[in-house]
């Protein structure tokens, strides 16, 4: 089965993910929900439906939106 | 809202149409088949799916399948459950939807299922899916 290229999504989102490492004084920020594009942390916020909207707002493409100190999604599907 | 379905609900598992729509104010609602899986704590969308919708990627996900352990994206998209929605995210997964036992191409999980209310009658051959209004979820 042919599988759609998500290959520079998946880039773009691992150097956000980086950068969001990498950010001074990142664990005072433990539970808001960051957008983070290019890099650059753009916007925090209380909860995913504010910051899935703010993320819109920004314009289309990929763009980190997490809950900063939550554990990575892992799904099992070996069912 | 109640859905009966005795031989697929035992076959597949609950199904339901859900609306999938890019999580942007007045972008044109898909309807998908969706399955109700409790044994997947994220929501899931097949990646073809997500990719014609221009759904936006907004994180990664390990997923674990028989073919191996790979990295997936997870996108930005909002669930509709009849009026009501939830803004969600979902792991892009191959669902291509066009098989006999597979015909969905949205998994429902925990986190959406955390929202409402689900009963599953067996001897009905009959599921429940309810959420409360916004406001009080």
């Amino acid at each position: 089965m042919h599988e759609p290229d998500f290959s520079a999504d998946l880039a773009a989102l691992r150097r956000d993910q980086a950068a969001l490492d990498a950010m001074p004084g990142v664990e005072y920020l433990h539970g808001r929900w960051v957008v983070v594009r290019n890099g650059i942390l753009r916007g925090l916020f209380d909860c995913f439906p504010d910051a899935s909207r703010f993320a819109t707002s920004i314009g289309p493409g990929p763009a980190l939106v997490q809950q900063v100190g939550e554990p990575p999604i892992v799904l099992d599907l070996r069912r | 809202m109640i859905h009966k379905g005795t031989d697929r609900l035992l076959r597949i598992g609950p199904l339901m149409e859900v609306g999938v729509q890019r999580a942007q104010e007045g972008a044109p609602k898909h309807p998908a088949i969706a399955l109700i899986d409790t044994g997947a704590s994220a929501s899931c969308i097949d990646l073809a799916l997500a990719q014609a919708l221009n759904l936006d990627a907004a994180g990664i996900a390990t997923v674990q399948s028989h073919h191996g352990t790979t990295q997936r994206p997870v996108y930005r998209g909002v669930i509709y459950f009849g009026q009501r929605w939830i803004d969600l995210r979902l792991t892009g997964v191959a669902l291509p939807g066009d098989h006999e036992i597979t015909p969905y191409r949205v998994l429902i999980g925990r986190d959406a299922l955390s929202f409402g209310r689900f009963a599953y009658d067996g001897p009905a051959g009959t599921f429940r899916l309810d959420f409360p209004p916004a406001s009080e979820g």
